[in-house]
């Protein structure tokens, strides 16, 4: 597994989604983010291959890892690898069955609430109410993501133990001791970071490589991943926890597709999700728009990125200056 | 969508017609019924003695009575609902001469298996973008097999709805559908599909349609149904294609007679189906006295009487949908807290519309996204 301490040095970048306003070529000039460029496209899962427009933008051909192929073939030539991962997914749908029983709960608490005050200036009625919510909140929040970390960290230590992964996994470690740059595509979130993870994209990246990703692909950098739509077919758009991170993009929860998943007007919801992910900074991105974290630890922002405040608002991070990164403790 | 017009113009149309007759019908070009916010006219041009309008709502008198209002012209105004779908024909009589048709000045049709329907619909109804068809989106296959049925002893026809990209090494939920051939002739079932999988609203998932020649009889409540789906169809379901384990990851789906099916074999077999798609369920019980509904409804009504003295938990989640025009909603909104105080997890949407394919259309998103949540949350592309 990634140990964020090692990961210090990497120059990191987060975009929001590439289709309609990419700006992938231009933030990897900018940063002299060089290449080889090698890709991991597994959340586009069969599509995985096709490359061709995002090889047009950046006018240069990528090294693909093919790790959604790779571990297609290894799952029809092991069945106990596919045993082992059907039953980490089982489990992993039970916990999150229980875990969403209590913070649905927690979360339609803290909605009652902020309903009855100015998210902005509480009152002081349910003003002192708000903290402890959050506090049981982030506590679920946090049990939860240590129970998927603790049933990952099992499953594949077991995973990498098998014969069938080692010719893949092989392979790309070679493309990824050459990198100059890791691409992260977006995608399926959670297929995303099973593949990086069972092949181990991370553990042999070229240490002096930079990483870019967008969409799923930043959101896997993090420490949490964090899915959330307010305006579901169904249900109440209530944002959960689904696992861990890699957590070397540490202290921020990336929202790519921003505006359209989010209501980003609705000051309650925006002051609920910033201050439930606190200390993170939370930053919404959408097309054109990217997170960076440069040498010193500090985030900057661009494109007209905004970053979710605890009081509700929705500010442009762009001409903010730089945010400090937390920590791998935590703290900011 | 029927022709909608401003404020105050359907007084003037109705003005015009009854002094320039047939001319005034002919010069609306969108056709007829022309709706004016809650209110929506009718007309018929030709020779008649005698015109009514037919349709299925529960509550209205059946055939509502056009007015003479010129010479060959006949008009009636009736009250709709904003979101309202009405199916409906006209029943033209001369020389003591019925004729039941379609309405000549309205090309829009709802189609069943016994032919079609004309429609008139409110303001705010809208055929739902997501049933149209979307050729730039990926589809699904459906495969056709032919299932000797030891059951009943013949051969059953069964087609297969497998999502695009269908793989082996994945596994899929699967939901087996009453009347499916129906569904996906008169509902657009694989179009609905199609669509609410690439929009990641549900997920990949296979759905085994079935279709019984004996509907009424096999449907109505049947222990060899029950038999033939749990132990006939699932079997063969889960020998062929790579499945989801478990209940939570089966539903059965059905209409009318079809929801009876569904309701009564899950009750048969409890561990095989977690999940339940509802639609216009035939369920009529009696509290006191004969049903009224023929003899097609005996078992089910027996069965239903049965299942209201002592209730179980069919499945964990039943998603039921009604239309308020028809006399079924009564059955439905009864069965709802039933289901629940069960423990079952239950829904029940309403719609202003009636026992027809294009109502249970329009609610497959809401069932098919409840019952079965898509990656929707995990996709970020």
């Amino acid at each position: 597994m990634v140990d964020p301490a090692n990961e210090a040095a990497r120059k990191i970048a987060i975009l929001g989604p590439q289709h309609a306003n990419p700006i992938l070529r231009e933030v990897l000039d900018s940063e002299s983010m060089p290449g080889p460029y090698v890709l991991v496209a597994a959340g586009w899962e069969e599509r995985e291959a096709e490359t061709g427009s995002l090889e047009s933008h950046l006018g240069v051909s990528v090294q693909n890892l093919g790790a959604w192929p790779a571990c297609e073939t290894a799952f029809e030539k092991d069945s106990e690898l596919k045993k082992l991962m059907f039953a980490r997914y089982d489990r992993m749908r039970e916990l999150t069955r229980v875990y969403r029983v209590r913070m649905s709960a927690e979360l339609g608490a803290l909605r009652t609430l902020f309903a009855r005050t100015n998210p902005a200036a509480p009152d002081d009625l349910v003003g002192p109410e708000l903290e402890p919510a959050f506090e049981a909140l982030r506590a679920l929040d946090d049990l939860h993501r240590g129970r998927v970390a603790a049933l990952n960290d099992e499953t594949f230590a077991r995973a990498h133990e098998r014969d069938s992964l080692r010719e893949g996994t092989e392979r790309m470690a070679e493309m990824l001791a050459g990198a100059g740059t890791l691409l992260i595509a977006g995608g399926h979130v959670g297929i995303l970071y099973n593949r990086m993870r069972l092949f181990r994209v991370l553990d042999h990246l070229n240490p002096g490589a930079g990483i870019a990703g967008w969409s799923a692909g930043g959101m896997v950098l993090t420490d949490t991943l964090l899915l959330f739509h307010d305006s579901p077919p169904r249900g109440a758009g209530d944002a959960e926890v689904h696992g861990p991170g890699f957590g070397i993009a540490h202290g921020i929860v990336a929202l790519p597709h921003a505006s359209t998943r989010l209501h980003l007007d609705d000051q309650a919801r925006v002051a609920i999700l910033s201050r439930r992910m606190a200390p993170a900074l939370v930053t919404a991105l959408d097309g054109g728009q990217c997170a960076l974290l440069g040498g010193a630890g500090e985030w900057s922002f661009r494109g007209g990125a905004r970053l979710l405040r605890p009081g509700g608002q929705v500010e442009d991070a762009s001409d903010s200056g730089r945010e400090p990164a937390l920590s791998p403790g935590g703290t900011a | 969508m029927n022709q909608v017009l401003e404020k105050d113009t359907l007084d003037a149309l109705l003005a015009r017609i009854v002094a320039e007759g047939p001319a005034a019908v002919s010069a609306v070009e969108g056709g007829f019924p022309v709706v004016e916010g809650n209110r929506a006219l009718f007309a018929y041009v030709g020779h008649a003695d005698e015109v009514r309008l037919h349709h299925w709502i529960f509550g209205l008198e059946s055939a509502q009575e056009f007015h003479r209002v010129h010479a060959e012209v006949w008009t009636l105004e009736i009250e709709i609902h904003d979101a309202a779908r009405v199916e409906y024909k006209l029943e033209v009589v001369e020389n003591e001469q019925r004729q039941l048709m379609r309405d000549p000045l309205n090309d829009q049709l709802a189609r069943d298996p016994f032919g079609a329907n004309s429609v008139a619909t409110g303001p705010g109804y809208t055929e739902p973008w997501w049933a149209l068809e979307d050729r730039a989106k990926r589809h699904g296959e459906v495969l056709v097999r032919q299932l000797r049925c030891k059951t009943f002893g013949d051969v059953r026809p069964l087609s297969i709805y497998l999502p695009p990209r269908y793989r082996e090494t994945r596994r899929y939920p699967l939901l087996v559908c009453h009347d499916g051939l129906d569904y996906l002739e008169f509902a657009g079932l694989q179009r609905v599909l199609d669509n609410l999988i690439d929009l990641q609203e549900i997920p990949p998932l296979i759905v085994c349609c079935t279709q019984s020649p004996n509907r009424t009889e096999e449907y109505a409540a049947n222990e060899r149904h029950a038999e033939f789906i749990a132990n006939e169809v699932l079997p063969l379901m889960e020998a062929e294609f790579s499945l989801l384990d478990g209940p939570s990851d089966r539903a059965l789906m059905g209409a009318s007679f079809g929801a009876v099916a569904s309701l009564y074999t899950a009750l048969q077999f409890p561990d095989r189906f977690g999940k339940l798609f509802l639609q216009s369920g035939s369920f009529a019980f009696t509290d006191i006295g004969p049903h009224g509904r023929g003899p097609v409804f005996d078992n089910v009504v027996q069965f239903v009487n049965r299942y209201r003295r002592n209730p179980t938990k069919p499945a964990t989640r039943v998603f039921l949908s009604c239309g308020i025009y028809e006399s079924l909603i009564v059955y439905n909104r009864s069965l709802l807290p039933m289901l629940q105080k069960t423990g079952t997890e239950a829904v029940l949407v309403e719609s202003q519309d009636g026992h027809n394919w294009e109502n249970w259309r329009d609610r497959l998103r809401d069932g098919l996204t409840w019952l079965f949540p898509g990656p929707l949350w995990m996709v970020y592309e």
